[in-house]
């Protein structure tokens, strides 16, 4: 009984309770035998409708044969043609007004007016029904993209790790490593004509010619590591320069980061994803607020990594203290962090100092 | 056909069935006027038909309330197929029975062609209604206790109501026309007019046409709810 809808379970009600006026008016009032069976009839065609739906067409023929036989019938035809919005149905009170009996011709208009409200009303809820579908059925698409998204991106990230460690290698051992086997080779040479008297004229040269080898070698691997640099910032100097590199002319006392714990294992789409947060962060309070100061810390524990921003300044009534309600770049935040299993929470007090505490859970290697 | 066999089967062997389906109404066949009954014999025998027409069609019940059903229809069987087969396993033996009443009374007591025949489309309907009527009580109820509660309840109301207790004429207006709304006072009527003028008058096929779209009302009502 509970996942019947109430408007469905009204027009259950004013259905069986119909009926019942009717028996009872049959029982107490006419006993004439066309009125049990038209009663009956009607009964025997309403749960037919109910268990056929596409039989609803035949609430005309209900009415028209009530109008004709019983008119008190007449009434829950009505209700029923309406609630199944077959308006037309309406005609029917004229009939009854005009043959029969006003009152009746009111009661069944009433009861038609009951019933197209709550044909509209089961209406209604269906649509926001659906409503409801269609907008849990594309939250749980954008859930499954995001999930999508940071499974490539773990992948990208692995990949970019390997590919990077085989040019790595690459480099070494066509350029350094050449240089190095040479100049073995040559020390060897050196160091058997060392032994032997009569080529001892020889071994010098070849000494030399190692040692520049070497000294090639050494050459080539400066090159390749300084090649290998990245040129943009990477973890916690990019915030680090984020931070120093901020437009904070307003601000007296600057921007103060600070970071704790070992950041050196921390996944790259973690660092993405703080730095997003710290970039959002530090935009509204410069669009928001009045600061005096930022301070802007980093926690990384061998378990999580936790980017801590408070500022002050937060004008009276800009943002209700412990009521504070995140706009689309906040939002759009949050779900970044939560497609990688953390946590937003942002707080102000009413002393207009502002936080924003982002929590990110990490599985370092091991 | 396999559900069929299977309702048929155990609508046989369960004891309330074969009292009530063969021991009783034969029983007070024969009994019926030695005893003095008279023709209050055929309305206790209508009784009985609709007590065994309600027990034969309880399997459903069972089968729901044991979890069976859940399983029959984890097969390939429709919800369709499983409540036609269990329906016609019911029904089957009751329209059996209610010829075998046909027979002993042509047999026993020299009912005429007319009146046997009419007795048995009563009692076939009457059966037919009682069906149903469990059908739809295996739909509504969900345990055994308030279903066994509410059927002594509502049977014996159907009963007093219906005139298997108390002759129809000798009821107060209210009463009778109060057990026009239940399909034993149809199946009394019919027995009742078969009785005083022993041919199928226009008010005897008027009982025949409310069994008819009680049964039809009780069944179509019963297989829209969802049993599982």
């Amino acid at each position: 009984m509970s996942d019947i809808p109430i408007p469905k379970l009204c027009y259950i009600v004013c259905m069986v309770l119909g009926f019942g006026l009717l028996s009872a008016r049959w029982i107490f009032f006419s006993v004439e035998i066309a009125g049990f069976f038209l009663v009956l009839l009607m009964l025997f065609m309403t749960i037919l409708r109910w268990r056929i739906p596409r039989l609803r067409w035949t609430l005309v023929a209900d009415g028209v044969v009530c109008v004709i036989f019983y008119p008190w019938t007449v009434v829950i035809a009505m209700f029923a043609g309406m609630y199944y919005r077959l308006y037309f149905m309406a005609v029917l009170v004229v009939p009854v007004l005009v043959f029969f009996d006003a009152y009746l011709a009111a009661a069944s208009l009433l009861a038609g007016l009951c019933g197209a409200f709550l044909g509209l009303w089961e209406r209604e809820r269906e649509r926001r029904l659906e409503w409801r579908d269609k907008e849990v059925g594309r939250y749980y698409e954008l859930e499954a993209l995001q999930s999508d998204l940071f499974t490539a991106t773990r992948k990208i990230e692995q990949m970019t790790v390997v590919s990077e460690r085989a040019r790595i290698a690459r480099e070494i051992h066509d350029n350094a490593g050449h240089e190095i086997v040479a100049a073995y080779i040559s020390l060897q040479t050196a160091r058997e004509a060392m032994d032997n008297p009569d080529r001892l004229a020889r071994a010098l040269p070849l000494y030399d010619a190692a040692l520049e080898r070497l000294d090639n070698g050494v050459n080539k691997i400066r090159e390749a590591v300084h090649n290998l640099a990245p040129v943009a910032m990477l973890g916690v100097d990019a915030l680090k320069e984020k931070c120093e590199n901020f437009p904070a002319n307003k601000i007296d006392k600057g921007i103060k980061f600070s970071a704790f714990g070992d950041t050196s294992d921390i996944p790259v789409h973690v660092w993405n994803v703080l730095e997003a947060c710290l970039n959002e962060a530090l935009t509204n309070v410069t669009r928001h607020a009045r600061p005096s100061f930022v301070d802007v810390n980093l926690d990384a524990t061998p378990r999580l990594v936790r980017l801590y921003i408070e500022n002050d300044g937060v004008p009276a009534g800009g943002a209700p203290a412990n009521q504070v309600r995140p706009g689309s770049g906040l939002r759009n935040i949050r779900h970044r962090i939560s497609a990688v299993g953390g946590s937003l929470s942002v707080d102000a007090d009413a002393g207009g100092r502002f936080r924003v505490v982002c929590v990110i859970p990490v599985h370092r290697s091991e | 056909m396999t559900i069929f066999k299977f309702a048929l089967k155990r609508g046989f062997f369960s004891p309330a069935a074969l009292i009530l389906n063969l021991a009783l109404p034969l029983l007070l066949m024969i009994v019926m006027r030695a005893d003095g009954l008279g023709d209050q014999g055929l309305f206790l025998i209508a009784m009985a038909v609709m007590f065994g027409g309600f027990f034969m069609a309880k399997g459903i019940q069972n089968d729901r309330m044991e979890g069976v059903l859940l399983r029959i229809l984890s097969g390939p069987v429709t919800m369709r197929s499983y409540l036609i087969q269990n329906l016609l396993g019911a029904a089957v033996p009751m329209l059996g029975l209610s010829i075998v009443i046909g027979i002993f009374g042509v047999v026993i007591h020299d009912w005429n062609m007319t009146f046997a025949v009419g007795m048995v489309i009563c009692y076939a309907l009457l059966a037919a209604t009682s069906i149903g009527l469990s059908f739809v009580w295996s739909s509504l109820f969900k345990s055994k206790e308030s279903s066994s509660g509410a059927f002594s309840a509502v049977m014996t109301l159907v009963s007093a109501l219906g005139g298997f207790f108390v002759p129809l004429n000798l009821m107060p207006d209210v009463l009778f026309y109060l057990g026009t709304l239940f399909p034993a006072h149809w199946a009394s009527r019919g027995i009742q007019i078969l009785i005083d003028y022993g041919e199928f008058t226009q008010m005897y096929w008027f009982s025949l046409l409310a069994m008819l779209l009680y049964a039809a009302v009780y069944i179509l009502f019963g297989a829209k709810r969802r049993l599982i």
